[in-house]
């Protein structure tokens, strides 16, 4: 072997060392998760480390569209999730809605299957508005409700008598048969438990009892707000 | 037999519904299928709140005496009751009596158990290990009350 080939040849194996180590870092890097790099094609393209480098350069751009694409659909699904999150929050709302049906007069319609957790849930909801919207009387539509424990029947009237405590008159309203005959044989006090027969009644009564109140010369609410 | 994940509150909605409809298929009227929907709520509530998570199983049942009924069984990972009597007094935990200066916020009244007892007729508790089962009945031709 000649000199001169000799060096070709070291120059050879410089260059593949080179290459090679420049590969290593590149697949180091997409290792670590970063896509950017390339590697240069500047060899013949039946050199062996040239369709080398073509391949991890394919492969990296694959990599990349890849991740890319998992990374949007997990963001969309963190979307829906929260979505759903919102909605449930909706609804639990929704399942103890408490509306201001006229000044002064809340409203709580209950529908639907009453438990232990959901009648406390109602209680403090309910008390936390009288307090807040300053109402001067609260009526529990219970139409909705076909049956009662009488645990939580009890709990319901004492409810009631917290909503006076706190300085607002307490109106029970739609209680069916069956319900009524639940409270009675627990033979618990029923003084001070106001019920009438529909939310409509109730709400009758409240503004006739209102509008008498109003007529008095001392309050004269339309020159007030005026 | 119908089996019901428990390990949020939307799995009680489901389950109450399940109840619902299974009750009315075996022939129980409208009204008792609502009491099943209140057991089926606060097994439901007890097995999130004590229970960690768990299932409930609903499943048709005949007596010789009473006819076809339902059975629910509540399945849970939680702790045994430390003691099951006062668990199923009304206004008691597993521990004794509740402090009513303690209700708010408690998200509950301790009145769930009491409730599950006197609507449905049957009640038994297994340990399993982990956890334990409430296992509940109620008949069509309903057993005097005991």
């Amino acid at each position: 072997m000649s000199v001169d080939e000799t060096r070709v040849l070291f120059e050879l194996d410089e260059q593949v060392a080179d290459r090679i180590s420049r590969i290593l870092i590149a697949l180091a890097d997409v290792a670590i998760g970063d896509y950017s790099i390339r590697l240069e094609q500047d060899l013949p393209e039946n050199h062996p480390l040239g369709a080398l480098a073509i391949g991890i350069n394919e492969m990296t751009v694959a990599l990349e569209t890849a991740r890319r694409e998992s990374a949007d659909a997990q963001r969309a699904l963190e979307e829906k999730l929260a979505t759903i999150e919102q909605q449930r929050n909706a609804i639990r709302e929704l399942s103890t809605p408490i509306i201001e049906v006229w000044d002064g007069v809340l409203c709580l319609p209950v529908v639907g299957v009453i438990d232990t957790a959901r009648s406390t849930e109602m209680t403090e909801a309910l008390l936390r508005s009288v307090v807040d919207k300053k109402a001067a009387c609260t009526i529990i539509d219970i139409t909705g409700i076909e049956i009662m424990d009488t645990r939580t029947a009890d709990h319901f009237l004492r409810m009631a008598k917290a909503v006076r405590l706190l300085g607002a008159r307490c109106v029970l309203t739609g209680i069916n048969p069956t319900i009524a005959q639940t409270i009675v044989h627990m033979g618990v006090d029923l003084t001070g438990v106001e019920c009438h027969r529909s939310l409509r009644d109730a709400l009758q009564h409240h503004v006739s009892l209102r509008g008498v109140a109003d007529a008095r010369p001392s309050a004269p609410r339309e020159l007030n707000a005026g | 037999m119908t089996r019901f994940r428990i390990a949020g509150e939307y799995d009680v909605f489901d389950a109450r519904r399940g109840v619902r409809w299974e009750a009315l298929a075996t022939g129980f009227s409208t009204q008792v299928a609502e009491e099943l929907c209140i057991v089926a709520s606060e097994l439901g509530t007890n097995i999130l709140k004590y229970g960690i998570r768990g299932e409930l199983l609903v499943e048709r049942q005949t007596h010789v005496h009473w006819g076809p009924g339902l059975r629910l069984t509540a399945c849970d990972i939680g702790p045994p009751f430390f003691n099951l009597d006062q668990a199923l007094l009304d206004g008691h935990d597993d521990k004794g009596p509740l402090d009513p200066a303690l209700l708010a916020g408690r998200r509950g009244i301790g009145g769930g158990l009491g409730a599950v007892v006197r609507l449905t007729d049957d009640l038994e508790v297994v340990t399993t290990d982990p956890g334990k089962k409430i296992i509940v009945v109620r008949w069509l031709g309903r057993p005097r009350r005991r």
